[in-house]
């Protein structure tokens, strides 16, 4: 890499590609690095994983998924879809989670409401959560090799938790749902 | 005053496909950018210069009156800047009083 967008050695130039006729809106896409991200972070995902510290990879990637949840009035438990993750790995790619299955990301009840429902476990529930409505997401974070990592280990198994809902605040502050790769 | 807009120093650039990968090491992030972002920023190469000197190059570039590039390279710069690929001189020189 260099400091011109036109090398004096492979004569590359942006302006040299400019199709005549035509100027498209300038456009600036910035990457999100995984490390900045999780820099504050680091530490609370670590603390989250079943055994080995969890390290951030610079080269990981975070994307979007939806929330689900069981409400009754204000007691509430929030779930990750397995489906929704599975459905982001490429052909031979592992999950700490499976299709079907939802994961408890958040719990907020009080007394014996919910209580069969972890933060961290995985269930098959019947009937399924419902998306919730506005939509509400949270941050997945996918490594270099498409696997789902989530709270995966650092030894590679597909086993794992989530994170508990203090974590993935940590990721977007006080509003971790809209936050997006 | 118009604004005018300077290179920021240090920038790391790559070609990337149909695209091209910049650094700043302003912002700390890396970016994706098209070659009208990136032609923008071959031209402040050598010098800084506002909407109007930069539409003036672009238009032998691309063929197009300058007047019809002002206002798509106007609407670009709050972009640039937020990405920390150009400065905006104004702002530079009043952060200097």
């Amino acid at each position: 890499m260099n400091d011109k967008t036109h090398d004096a050695d492979n004569k590359v130039s942006a302006r040299r590609r400019l199709v005549r006729g035509v100027f498209a809106a300038p456009a600036v896409m910035t990457l999100v690095s995984g490390s900045a991200l999780a820099a504050g972070s680091t530490s609370c995902v670590a603390r989250q994983t079943q055994t080995q510290p969890l390290g951030i990879n610079p080269a990981d990637t975070w994307v979007r998924l939806p929330l689900y949840e069981f409400r009754n009035g204000n007691n509430y438990v929030r779930f990750i879809s397995g489906s929704n993750i599975v459905a982001l790995l490429p052909a031979g790619g592992v999950s700490f989670i499976q299709p079907g299955q939802f994961q408890c990301v958040e719990k907020v009840a009080s007394g014996s409401n919910y209580s069969g429902y972890s933060v961290g476990s995985s269930y098959t529930p019947n009937p399924t959560p419902t998306a919730i409505s506005p939509a509400a997401y949270v941050a997945v974070r996918v490594d270099s090799t498409g696997k789902v990592l989530g709270g995966e280990l650092i030894n590679g198994t597909n086993s794992g938790s989530a994170m508990s809902f203090t974590c993935w605040n940590s990721f977007g502050g006080a509003n971790p749902f809209g936050r997006q790769a | 005053m118009r604004s005018v807009y300077s290179r920021t120093d240090g920038l790391l650039v790559a070609p990337v496909g149909h695209l091209w990968a910049i650094f700043s090491p302003t912002s700390g992030e890396t970016a994706l950018i098209n070659d009208e972002s990136a032609a923008i920023l071959e031209v402040l190469e050598s010098g800084p210069s506002g909407t109007s000197g930069v539409c003036a190059a672009l238009a032998k570039d691309s063929s197009l009156d300058a007047a019809r590039l002002n206002s798509v390279v106007d609407e670009a710069w709050p972009r640039l800047v937020e990405s920390g690929l150009v400065i905006e001189l104004r702002d530079a020189l009043s952060k200097l009083k």
